[in-house]
């Protein structure tokens, strides 16, 4: 490529840092350069504190040494999400990053449970390490021992998302990408419909090659002047607020992230190093602002050390993420509510998909279309598991759950559960989140039991399938004692308070 | 809600290696667990070729079947393919089975690649000189990778030429062991229920057999009572065409060729003392007659020729209708040329293990299994597309294949793809074999140097040549492992060329 080749990142949240640092450390700077425009006026929403496993690939791919970013953005660790009260008001159950037993002869281990159903009382999960540890308080990483059970769970973090936009921020800046603070007054088209420039309050005019727009909600570029469509998809995600409010950091930080069921949505909670996000998820309809409120204030067990935010959203994606020279990550993509962690792994997958398919100039349709088909798909799978999440329940004690229970769900998830109900089995795909384990840990966990399970399963007879089961239970505690407790592997990596002035004070979600 | 009930009883009819292939892998899979499978077992055809072409899959196979691969080596197989050669235009290329580089699953490895031969990073660099695989054959060498060379069992996958009754004898020991019955008859006779299943067949001795699940691995497609829905129709006919020349064939040992011809291409695979010789062109181009005048005057002699069949041109696309499957028309629709008999029916029978119907809720255990061979079905023929005499000339067909072809063509990658019955370094060596190249960077990679990508691939080239110089000629191979070789003609056609 002999001309420079000008990007302009649009919004300085997490998404736009997360972008900036990427592009900063993969693309040549002799070939590229990479401005980022935020506007201090504008707050930012720190969405996704809790993450998931990939996270750390992607750190890792830009070099970030894991102790320096706990120590930068209070993270703790994560080995699951707990479910209270999803399946029915006292059930709960949690979803680990890893899968619940091991197969036998093949057969998926949560076959050989649904024939033992009758005569077991342990609850699915239970088969889990990372279940156990979390459980315990307790953290290790997992080993590179293939075939131990110390390697059969992955791990993510709880972090402070503001935090996190300002270390990659200085990492971006280190690498070349020029911050421009304003806010943007007029977005500058030629007369192909194809991005020009940005024009700022300022009167600074920022021209370039290629746009990245992460300016949040308000999707400047994408949604307001390219006018890319929004897919609504509130009619099977009904929750459409969000309350959210810090309290102070728990003593005893548990490994995973909460989110609590409550009578029209849900409460979530993440334990930090310095502070504690907290928030609840509510459909309008069905809750009042002051009643979301209230009930979050009163689930909330440390002293609450923030203004409560409010904040609005619809469910949804744009049609495409890509159009023309401009490609939309994070919030300007798309919505989608924190229920599986997915905004940072959606931000995350959309950035390392851009730099796949790095289009040319000009712009070509080739790289265009994969981008989009690959973020669609990607949205598409987390809308469904987390859909699954609501139609899954079988509450009915209030109008929210029955609403969710009976409601009209995507063809897509339809014949999952179909799938489900009559084999036992979710069809598996290679592009996208879930696995299959992560489906059955929530259908088993809310007590979707299907109709049949893979007979082959019960060739084990039953005594025989109680002891692997108890034995497996033994070993897996047995791993558990010998890790340290979740408090002293954080200590390993404290917060450190001089980073806390990094971030600037902003909105934040959790 | 409706009652569904547990499938226990599976019948499986049809004849030759698939019929056997599917008793032997569902014996291994379902007769433990509680399942009786009776084999209903057809006349072969009249025309079947006496070797049939494993594809990569076979020594992971072998595993899954608990057998011991020395003996089937020994008992079964006479030749070894490490990947398919081309030859066009006075060119020639190879496609490897096995992994480029030494590491499976490299991340932007094949980038790397790209990028060196694109600036010209090692002098006179091709991309076959970073095959383990490609390289042993120009060198005339073959190994196996052992147990504890763990490193090399990717790059050094291959395929076996069988031969087809000795093979199929074993499959049929291992069927009957584990516990599987195995009636011959001249025909069958299916009876239907109300709603379209099967409720049994009736055999020429009036044996009456019972099932709740039938399959059928026979070519004729014995059981599907009505026109199914086809992907493609409307299509010209295809005509497949093999035979054997027994005069020794200038070519290396080692791996199949592919060899360019105007109507397409002629697959070419060495067993013992034959060469085995397939094409499959187009009804409305040419004629078999035409096909045998041009083999004449490029000077093939000495050739018998085995069959003429004629293809639908449509592929099943709903091959699981009721509680029935329909295998071996699957496996004759998507001819033989780069995917073997072999190959499809074991494809047929992963997916059908994958899905299997556990019980008798038709509509979702059909709908489930032809989704899954639909993708299976589209990654295939994408792959087939791009060696038909219409993509020579027009581009390709399939959506898939100009999907591939145009992201390959600008990016350099491949998107994920479900399934594996082509590999990425076979899609990879194809395209570039076929003359596409990326126009666009891997910036994945912008952060290793020139030199630092030059010694890098400089020092892996050297390491391959290394593990080449260590191995054995192929025909030292074969003489060790096959019995009789040394009878055979292999040493007089040792001379194949190198280059």
């Amino acid at each position: 490529m002999s001309e420079h080749y000008k990007i302009v990142i649009l919004g300085g949240g997490t998404a736009g840092w997360m972008a900036a640092a990427a592009l900063s450390h993969f693309l040549k700077p002799t070939q590229f350069s990479v401005c980022l425009i935020e506007s201090d006026e504008i707050g930012t929403i720190g969405v996704g504190e809790a993450t998931l496993p990939h996270i750390r690939q992607f750190n890792q791919s830009l070099g970030i040494d894991e102790d320096d970013f706990i120590r930068a953005t209070g993270a703790t660790f994560k080995l699951a999400i707990e479910f209270p009260g999803w399946g029915n008001q006292n059930s709960s159950y949690f979803h680990p990053f890893g899968q619940s037993g091991e197969p036998i002869n093949g057969i998926d281990f949560h076959h050989y449970w649904l024939s033992l159903n009758q005569q077991s009382s342990t609850p699915f999960d239970h088969y889990s390490l990372a279940v156990m540890l979390a459980r315990n308080n307790k953290f290790a990483r997992p080993t590179a021992e293939p075939n131990k059970l110390s390697s059969s769970f992955a791990y993510a973090y709880h972090l402070d998302a503001t935090l996190y936009a300002a270390f990659l921020s200085g990492f971006s800046q280190q690498r070349g990408v020029t911050r421009v603070e304003g806010k943007v007054q007029k977005v500058l088209q030629h007369p192909s419909g194809d991005i020009a420039g940005l024009q700022l309050e300022s009167g600074q005019q920022i021209n370039g090659d290629f746009f990245i727009d992460c300016s949040g909600f308000r999707s400047l570029i994408l949604g307001q002047t390219l006018g890319v469509a929004y897919e609504n998809w509130q009619q099977w995600l009904l929750c459409d607020s969000a309350i959210a409010v810090a309290s102070e950091s728990m003593d005893d930080k548990p490994p995973y992230t909460r989110a609590a069921a409550h009578q029209s949505g849900w409460q979530w909670r993440i334990p930090l190093q310095h502070r504690t996000g907290n928030g609840i998820v509510y459909s309008q309809q069905y809750m009042s602002d002051t009643n979301a409120q209230d009930t979050l204030l009163s689930n909330i067990e440390q002293s609450v050390n923030s203004e409560p935010r409010q904040l609005r959203f619809t469910p949804g994606k744009r049609a495409v993420s890509w159009h023309k020279n401009c490609v939309a990550i994070g919030l300007s993509a798309g919505f989608l509510e924190p229920l599986e962690s997915t905004s940072l792994y959606l931000a995350q997958i959309a950035i390392q998909t851009l730099i796949d398919c790095f289009p040319g100039k000009p712009v070509g349709h080739i790289e265009r279309d994969n981008f989009n088909r690959k973020l669609n798909s990607e949205y598409l799978r987390c809308r469904d598991f987390i859909i699954l999440h609501y139609k899954a329940t079988r509450r009915n004690d209030s109008p929210f759950w029955q609403y969710c229970q009976h409601m009209a769900i995507p063809e897509s998830l339809q014949q999952q559960l179909e799938e489900f109900n009559c084999t036992g089995n979710v069809s598996a795909y290679r592009e996208g989140l879930f696995l299959p384990a992560s489906w059955y840990a929530v259908l088993l966990g809310q007590g979707q039991l299907p109709q049949f399970h893979d007979s082959r399963a019960n060739s084990i007879p039953t005594d025989a399938l109680i002891t692997h089961s108890n034995t497996l239970l033994s070993s897996l505690k047995s791993v558990a004692q010998n890790v340290p407790h979740h408090r002293q592997s954080i200590m390993q990596h404290p917060f450190s308070s001089e980073m806390k002035g990094c971030g600037q004070e902003k909105v934040k979600y959790g | 809600m409706a009652e569904y009930t547990a499938i226990s009883n599976v019948v499986v009819i049809g004849h030759g290696v698939s019929l056997s292939m599917m008793a032997a892998l569902l014996g291994h899979g379902l007769t433990r667990h509680s399942k009786t499978i009776t084999v209903v077992q057809l006349p072969d055809m009249a025309n079947d070729c006496d070797v049939v072409i494993s594809g990569p899959e076979f020594a992971a196979l072998c595993d899954i079947l608990k057998l011991p691969i020395e003996q089937v080596i020994s008992h079964c197989v006479e030749g070894f393919s490490l990947g398919m050669c081309y030859h066009k235009d006075q060119r020639s290329w190879f496609v490897p089975f096995g992994n480029m580089g030494l590491v499976e699953g490299a991340a932007y490895f094949n980038q790397g690649i790209l990028r060196a031969l694109k600036d010209e990073l090692l002098p006179e660099l091709q991309w076959q000189h970073l095959s383990l695989a490609a390289q042993a054959v120009s060198a005339g060498k073959f190994a196996i990778a052992g147990p504890k060379q763990t490193h090399l069992q990717g790059p050094l996958q291959y395929a076996v030429t069988l031969n087809r009754q000795a093979y199929r004898a074993l499959l049929q020991q291992i069927a009957q062991q584990a516990g599987i019955k195995i009636i011959a008859t001249a025909s069958i006779t299916p009876t239907y229920h109300e709603t379209g299943a099967i409720s049994d067949l009736t055999l020429d001795n009036g044996q009456i057999v019972k099932g709740d699940f039938f399959i059928d691995c026979s070519v004729g497609d014995r059981l599907t009572p009505k026109v199914v829905d086809a992907i493609e129709a409307n299509q010209p006919s295809i005509i497949t065409m093999s035979w054997v020349q027994n005069t020794p064939v200038k070519h290396q040992f080692g791996c199949q060729h592919l060899v360019s011809t105007p109507w397409g291409w002629i697959r070419q695979t060495q067993a013992k003392d034959k060469w085995h010789f397939y094409t499959v062109f187009e009804s409305t181009q040419w004629t078999a007659s035409q096909v045998e005048s041009w083999l004449s005057e490029q000077g093939f002699s000495d050739i018998e020729r085995l069959s003429v069949a004629t293809l639908s041109g449509e592929a099943l696309a709903q091959p699981m209708q009721q509680n029935y499957l329909a295998v071996g028309k699957v496996v004759m629709d998507l001819g033989e040329l780069v995917f073997s008999e072999l190959v499809v029916v074991q494809q047929a029978i992963i997916t059908l293990l994958d899905h299997f119907p556990i019980n008798n809720n038709w509509s979702i255990h059909n709908r489930i299994y032809n989704r899954a061979w639909q993708v299976v079905l589209s990654e295939a023929e994408a792959f087939i597309d791009l060696h038909s005499s219409h993509f020579m000339v027009r581009g390709a067909k399939t959506t898939l294949a100009k999907n591939l072809v145009a992201r390959f063509g600008r990016l350099g990658s491949l998107p994920t793809l479900q399934y594996d019955i082509v590999s990425e370094s076979q899609w990879f060596s194809l395209m570039l074999g076929l003359g596409i190249s990326p126009k666009l960077p891997c910036h994945y990679l912008s952060n290793i140097s020139d030199t630092e990508l030059q010694s890098t691939l400089s020092s892996l080239r050297q390491y391959i040549l290394n593990i080449v110089n260590g191995m054995p000629s192929y025909v030292d191979f074969c003489s060790q492992v096959i019995p009789n070789t040394l009878h055979c003609p292999l040493r007089r056609q040792e001379a194949g060329s190198h280059g």
